[in-house]
């Protein structure tokens, strides 16, 4: 009986341990996902003010202008789709 | 001795020693009891909190400012992370060699760099705001005295675009001018606390408390402003001010029913990303913070109270005094002597004289009311910063000159946000607008956390009065105005030009070289979609602001219309399919409000308008009437005496006016 009683603590014993550090390496990980996010998150805001830098009309006009040759089209050439 | 004497003596012994162990155990016993009671109890809270400082840490976000978008949440301002780099002094043994580095991957002066490492302190800011590839390279250099800090670098990715209205943030990132300064706790957030607890090795296995996003990140603020107007608005302006070689110029274009502004703008502009570079004056945005005196613009008002308080009927003759008329001690003067002009003709020729007279049929206090009612000398309430109540003297102030002078433009100052607002009343049929540039603040999901609703509109004249006026209006910018360079094809506008002097700073008199011309206007001129308001200041080839400010006017409509996807005026489109069937050439007049150009009235008695005809053909015109026509000048008819309209006596003397229009 009293050995039954000392396996049975001694598995919960070494089960709590196990918890404990498979919480903790679940931390780990949930750590550096967050951090992997936040770097994620980051490149992407970068990339939306990069996109935003490339859609400035002041550049689209210039490249419309001086290297596709294309001209603002005066009323008669503009046609309304129905 | 005996045996059992020794054995009595050893047992005695023994218990001695017993004795003195357990007391000493005891005595430890109680020294660790005692000691387990102060840590247990008595010192447990510093302890714990000792402790605690060992393993946890408490983690600061911070917030990430808002984005400014457009109405079509196009991204105007935007914050991305960036590092700081910064030192420890004190950690640093040889500050030569390390200064050198940095001085060259950085671009810093090397001497500074070595005086801020050879300080001796504990924390010095090397570099700010540093970008990803310099980061790079600090870190090669594997110097443990060396650290960065994660800040927020504000960028504005259009760069001068709409820049007077954006504003900028300072290196601290608190919003100092333009928007970013009216709603700046808005836009920066609050910064987000939690607990971590960390491992021997630094790393979280325990946190608590980690706030969501949005609970602390700065929030996003939707303009009523385009993007695309904007920038067509400015290209415009920007030409007009360089061809003008004129000091500056500003344009502001609204919605006439919402006050929604569209896009404003002052040129020459400036890239709030290196805001120190340019001068405070550059930065400024005249649209709101600083007055002007309105000239000619001002007509419109003064004739739109005279309407509204029935003080005269638009066919109503006016003596403009041949271009010269004495007021007290001075003489108020016209560009061109006219005599009898009706109200729609003042306006349409700009007549000084023609609108002080009007203007005086009212108290003076009639027109100062009429024109607080507007809210010239107030706040339009515009949510940007520093908006200017411009300068409407009280009327015990006004002098008979000064009211004279304020009928035609002259002796107030107004704000072109009060200008153009006030313009909007009369677009939508006489209720005020309140002009706004935020339109709804949104949280980092994208919920909306406050909408700025269009503040009910009040009515300050009537509907009638503002139809009469817009007629008028459209006068102006058709041939024989002085706005016509402001014509649309297909579209009617209504509008109004203004050319005022500007005051000598050194005489404080009125400078006969330096100018604002101004042209202010709506389109379609029976359902307007936009007000738009042009000014430029000290315009250099020319200085009317019909062929100055007008012309702008026409280009900006012109790029925004078809952007718009505004229909063409329903008389238009039925004009043009009559002209493409090669139908009836003698189609009706545009509009019934007043004779067009040189039509002949049929009805005998009154005066037909003859304005625009050749000398032959205004005779002919005048067909069998009994009139003594006297002809002055040679060319077409530019002013008619009578008026068109008035009733004819017999015999009268009629004299036309003929010259170069």
């Amino acid at each position: 009986m009293i050995l039954l009683i000392l396996v049975t603590l001694l598995s919960a014993a070494f089960a709590n341990v196990w918890l404990s550090q498979q919480c903790r390496f679940l931390t780990y990980e949930i750590s550096k996902l967050e951090n992997s996010i936040r770097q994620e998150r980051e490149t992407s805001l970068r990339l939306e003010v990069e996109t935003a830098s490339l859609k400035s009309l002041t550049r689209i006009e210039r490249i419309a202008m001086n290297q596709l040759e294309l001209s603002t089209p005066t009323p008669e050439q503009i046609i309304e789709l129905p | 001795m005996t045996a059992a004497h020794r054995k009595n003596r050893q047992r005695k012994g023994l218990m001695l020693r017993r004795n003195i162990v357990v007391t000493i155990m005891l005595a430890c016993f109680v020294v660790i009891l005692v000691r387990a009671y102060r840590l247990q109890v008595t010192e447990s809270e510093r302890l714990t909190g000792l402790a605690l400082t060992e393993y946890s840490r408490k983690v600061t976000l911070l917030p990430r400012r808002g984005d400014i978008v457009d109405r079509r949440d196009r991204i105007l301002a935007s914050s991305v992370e960036v590092y700081s780099l910064y030192a420890e002094p004190r950690l640093i043994k040889e500050p030569k060699p390390i200064a050198a580095k940095l001085a060259s991957l950085l671009n810093l002066d090397y001497l500074d760099t070595l005086e801020k490492l050879s300080s001796g302190k504990g924390f010095v800011w090397i570099k700010r705001k540093l970008p990803p590839h310099q980061k790079a390279e600090v870190l090669e250099l594997n110097c443990r005295a060396l650290g960065f800090l994660p800040e927020s670098k504000r960028i504005y990715p259009n760069r001068d675009l709409a820049a007077h209205m954006l504003g900028f943030v300072g290196l601290d990132g608190n919003g100092l001018e333009g928007l970013e300064l009216q709603y700046d706790q808005t836009l920066s957030g609050e910064k987000g606390h939690f607990q971590v607890y960390k491992d021997r090795l630094g790393r979280t296995v325990y946190r608590h408390g980690s706030p969501e996003r949005f609970e602390y990140e700065g929030h996003r603020l939707v303009l009523t402003l385009d993007k695309t107007i904007q920038y067509r608005l400015e290209n415009a302006l920007r030409k007009a001010v360089i061809e003008q070689n004129a000091t500056s110029g500003l344009a502001v274009m609204m919605d006439p029913w919402t006050g929604d502004v569209l896009a404003m703008s002052v040129q020459p502009s400036y890239d709030p990303n290196f805001f120190w570079k340019y001068s405070a004056a550059r930065r400024r945005n005249r649209a709101v913070v600083d007055c002007f005196e309105p000239g000619s613009t001002m007509k419109v008002f003064t004739a739109l109270l005279a309407l509204e308080n029935n003080l005269i009927r638009l066919d109503e003759p006016v003596y403009c005094e041949n271009g010269n008329f004495r007021v007290g001690r001075h003489v108020v003067h016209d560009t061109h002597r006219y005599g009898w002009l009706t109200l729609p003709r003042i306006i349409q020729v700009s007549s000084n004289i023609g609108a002080l007279k009007v203007g005086m049929r009212m108290e003076k206090a009639m027109l100062y009311d009429g024109l607080r009612r507007f809210r010239f000398g107030d706040l339009t309430g515009i949510d940007l910063p520093g908006e200017t109540r411009g300068l409407l003297r009280g009327v015990t102030g006004w002098a008979e000159i000064d009211f004279a002078a304020i009928c035609f433009g002259q002796g107030l100052s107004i704000s072109p946000i009060q200008q153009i607002s006030a313009l909007s009343t009369i677009a939508n049929g006489g209720l005020l607008v309140h002009p706004r540039v935020a339109k709804r603040v949104e949280d980092a999901h994208g919920n909306v956390i406050r909408r700025f609703e269009s503040k009910p509109s009040q009515r300050v004249v009537s509907k009638k009065s503002t139809r009469l006026l817009t007629k008028m209006l459209k006068k102006v910018v058709e041939s024989g105005g002085t706005g016509s360079s402001a014509a649309l094809d297909g579209y009617s506008v209504a509008g109004k030009t203004g050319t005022a002097q500007k005051v000598d700073s050194k005489t404080r008199t009125y400078s006969k070289h330096t100018y604002v011309s101004s042209f202010m206007g709506f389109f379609p001129a029976d359902k307007p979609a936009v007000v738009l308001l042009v000014m430029i200041d000290e315009p250099q080839k020319a200085v009317y602001g019909g062929l100055v400010a007008a012309p702008v006017f026409k280009t900006i409509a012109e790029q925004v219309i078809p952007y718009m996807g505004i229909k063409p005026d329903e008389v238009y489109l039925a004009r043009k399919d009559i002209d493409s069937a090669a139908a009836r050439p003698d189609e009706e007049p545009l509009e019934s409000y007043a004779s067009p150009i040189g039509e002949e009235s049929e009805d005998p008695g009154v005066m037909p308008n003859l304005i625009g005809l050749d000398a032959r053909s205004a005779l002919n015109t005048l067909g069998n009437r009994k009139l003594d026509v006297k002809l002055i000048g040679s060319g077409i008819v530019v002013n008619q005496d009578p008026p068109p309209g008035a009733c004819l006596e017999s015999k009268q003397v009629s004299r036309l006016i003929l010259g170069k229009e």
